[in-house]
C-alpha cells in the first residue's frame, strides 16, 4: 500500500502550481462576474424567460464552451427565448422533457420576485443564493401545516440540451420538494425562500434526476382563517415602487370590494380575469412599462400568461399581501407508457401567494389555462365555497 | 463609517480566501492531475473549483470542512467537463472520444496503469490512498457511500496490482 503511495507521490510531483495561480482565480471570477451582471439583465428585459434555463447560459464567454458541433446542424437553443417566443402559433414546438408521476403538478424553475414599476425580475437568475447541497440530498426544512399528503416521487428525464457551459440552469421541480436525487447532475444548490434549485454545467439530452416533493393544498376553508399575513417576515414580496401609479392600487380595491378573508381577495383577482371579458392572445405585443400594463387591465384585455400573471402579481401586492411569480411549464402531455412529456408550447407563468403556516401556494390567473393540476374543487385553486 | 467596517470585513473574507487558496492549491492541482492525467486538464480544474469556492467564500468558509467541499467542487466539475466533451465528441464523430490518459505513450507504469482504470476508481485511489482522506470523506466528496468507496478501492488495487508488481521488479 505504501508503495503505491509513494508511486502516486512521484507521479503528482510532476505538478506544481504556477505563481499566479491566486491572480488568475480572481480575475476569472471577475470575469465570471461581469458575464453574471449582463446575463442577470436579460433576465429582466425578457422578463419570462422559461429560457432563463438557457439566458443564463447562453451567455458564456468561457473558453470551456464547445457548443459548435462540425457537420451537423447546430441544435443550440437561441438564448433569448422567451415564453412568448416559445407560445407563438408558428414557434417550433420542442420537446424538453419527461416527467414520470402519477400526480402532475406546474413544473417551476425559477421565480421573479422584484417588480421595479415595469417588470418583474429575479433577485438571483443564477441561483447564487441557494445552499450548496451533495448530490443527493434532504433539502434543508420549511414545515408542513398537518394533514399535507406525504412526498410524492416525480423523475425527471431531460429530452434536449440545456445549457453548455459552467453556468448554473434551474432545475424543473414540483414544489415542495423536499428530496433531490440528483444522479449524475452533479452539484445542486437548494434555495428554500426562492423554491429554486440550480446545477451547474448545463443539463444534457438523456439526464434523469427524481425529486421527491409534498404538495399543499389547503381546503378554502383552511384557508379563509389565515389573517395577518406575517409582513414583517415577508415584507420584501410585498413592495412596490414608492411612485407607482395609484390607479393599480384602486383597481386591486375595486376587485376585492366586499371579500372578506385575503383569501378570498386573492381568489376574486385571479377570477376576475377569468372572467367573459379578459380574453387569451399570444397574438399581443409584450407589455413594457406600467402604462402598457394598465391598458392591459382596463382596456385592451387582452393577452397570455405574461400579461396575466405580471397584472396579478401586481394587483395582489396592492391588497399588502406577499406575492411572486413562478416561471416554468404546465403539467404536459400524458403519453401512452404514463409519463408527461413537456414541451416548448407548455411554457407559463403563474402567480404565487404567501399564506402563512401553508407556504406559497400557486394561483392561475391567465384565462384558458384553468387546467392546474391543482384545481379540483375544494381546493384554494377552485374552491367549493359553501352558501 | 458603516461602509468602512463594511470594506474591513470584506478584506478580511479576501485575506481568509487567499490563506486558503495557499494551503490547498498545490495539493489540489496534484490530486486533479492524477485523476485527469493532463496538466492543463488539472489547473483548468483546480482553478474552476476555486473559482466557484470564491464565488461562494462567505458561506464556504463557515463550514466544517471548506476543504472537503473545495474536493467535491473540482470532482463535480471534472464531471461535467468530461460529460459535455464526450457529448460533442459522440455527436461529432458517433464514437467514443479516445481517453486522453490512455493515449499517452509515457512510458511511466502508474500514469498508465490508472489511466486503465475507470475514472470513479481513480478518484477514489487518489482521495484515500493518495490524499489520505477516510473511506466516508471520500464518499462525501464524490456523493457514494463510504461502503462504494471500499469497493472501489479494491477494485483498484486489484487491478493496479500486476501492473504495480513489474514496476518494482
Amino acid at each position: 500500500m505504501s508503495d503505491l503511495k509513494e508511486l502516486l507521490d512521484r507521479e503528482a510531483r510532476r505538478v506544481d502550481g504556477a505563481s499566479d495561480a491566486l491572480g488568475s482565480v480572481l480575475r476569472r471570477r471577475d470575469r465570471k462576474r461581469r458575464n453574471q451582471r449582463v446575463a442577470a439583465g436579460v433576465v429582466g428585459i425578457a422578463v419570462f424567460v422559461a429560457a432563463v434555463w438557457i439566458v443564463t447560459s447562453g451567455l458564456s464567454f468561457d473558453r470551456t464552451q464547445t457548443q459548435v458541433v462540425p457537420g451537423g446542424p447546430v441544435t443550440r437553443l437561441d438564448p433569448f427565448i422567451s415564453i412568448h417566443a416559445q407560445l407563438t402559433d408558428d414557434a417550433p414546438v420542442r420537446n424538453l422533457f419527461e416527467v414520470e408521476t402519477s400526480d402532475p403538478q406546474y413544473w417551476r424553475l425559477v421565480t421573479l420576485d422584484e417588480f421595479n414599476g415595469d417588470e418583474w425580475r429575479s433577485s438571483d437568475p443564477d441561483g447564487s443564493a441557494g445552499q450548496v447541497t451533495v448530490p443527493t440530498v434532504l433539502l434543508p426544512g420549511q414545515s408542513f401545516p398537518a394533514g399535507t399528503p406525504p412526498a410524492e416521487k416525480f423523475t425527471f428525464r431531460i429530452l434536449t440540451d440545456f445549457g453548455a457551459d459552467a453556468h448554473p440552469v434551474p432545475l424543473p421541480l414540483a414544489q415542495t420538494p423536499v428530496q433531490i436525487n440528483a444522479g449524475d447532475l452533479g452539484d445542486v444548490t437548494w434555495d428554500p425562500s426562492r423554491g429554486q434549485a440550480f446545477v451547474d454545467g448545463g443539463l444534457d439530452a438523456g439526464m434523469q434526476y427524481s425529486v421527491r416533493s409534498r404538495i399543499v393544498v389547503p381546503t378554502a376553508e383552511e384557508l379563509d382563517h389565515v389573517t395577518d399575513v406575517s409582513a414583517a417576515q415577508y415584507g420584501l414580496y410585498t413592495e412596490l415602487p414608492q411612485d407607482f401609479d395609484p390607479r393599480f392600487e384602486q383597481i386591486a380595491n375595486d376587485w376585492t370590494k366586499g371579500e372578506d378573508s385575503d383569501y378570498d381577495k386573492v381568489l376574486a383577482i385571479a377570477q376576475h380575469f377569468h372572467a367573459d371579458e379578459f380574453r387569451y392572445s399570444t397574438d399581443v405585443d409584450v407589455p413594457e412599462d406600467s402604462d402598457a400594463l394598465l391598458t392591459f387591465l382596463t382596456q385592451t384585455k387582452i393577452g397570455f400568461c405574461q400579461q396575466y400573471a405580471t397584472a396579478m402579481a401586481v394587483l395582489v401586492r396592492e391588497l399588502g399581501l406577499p406575492a411572486r411569480i413562478a416561471v416554468g411549464y404546465q403539467a404536459g402531455t400524458l403519453q401512452d407508457d404514463g409519463t408527461y412529456l413537456v414541451q416548448s408550447k407548455n411554457a407559463h407563468a403563474w402567480v404565487e401567494v404567501f399564506f402563512e403556516g401553508y407556504g406559497w401556494l400557486p394561483f392561475e390567473p391567465t384565462p384558458g389555462h384553468g387546467t392546474s393540476p391543482n384545481a379540483q374543487p375544494g381546493t384554494y385553486l377552485n374552491p367549493a365555497t359553501g352558501p | 463609517m458603516e461602509e468602512i467596517a463594511y470594506g474591513d470585513a470584506m478584506e478580511a473574507e479576501q485575506a481568509d480566501f487567499e490563506d486558503f487558496f495557499r494551503a490547498e492549491y498545490q495539493t489540489l492541482l496534484r490530486a486533479m492531475y492524477l485523476i485527469s492525467g493532463t496538466r492543463d486538464e488539472a489547473e483548468e480544474l483546480a482553478q474552476e473549483a476555486f473559482v466557484k469556492v470564491l464565488e461562494r467564500w462567505d458561506r464556504v468558509r463557515e463550514m466544517d470542512n471548506p476543504s472537503g467541499y473545495l474536493y467535491r467542487t473540482a470532482v463535480n466539475t471534472r464531471r461535467s467537463v468530461a460529460r459535455r466533451l464526450r457529448l460533442a465528441a459522440q455527436r461529432a464523430l458517433s464514437l467514443h472520444p479516445p481517453d486522453v490518459i490512455a493515449q499517452s505513450d509515457d512510458r511511466d507504469q502508474i500514469r498508465r496503469a490508472l489511466a486503465l482504470l475507470p475514472v470513479s476508481q481513480r478518484e477514489a485511489i487518489v482521495l484515500v490512498v493518495w490524499l489520505g482522506l477516510t473511506d466516508a470523506e471520500a464518499g462525501r466528496v464524490l456523493g457514494v457511500s463510504a461502503g462504494a468507496v471500499r469497493v472501489r478501492i479494491s477494485r483498484a488495487k486489484a487491478s493496479l496490482q500486476t501492473p504495480m508488481e513489474r514496476s518494482s521488479a
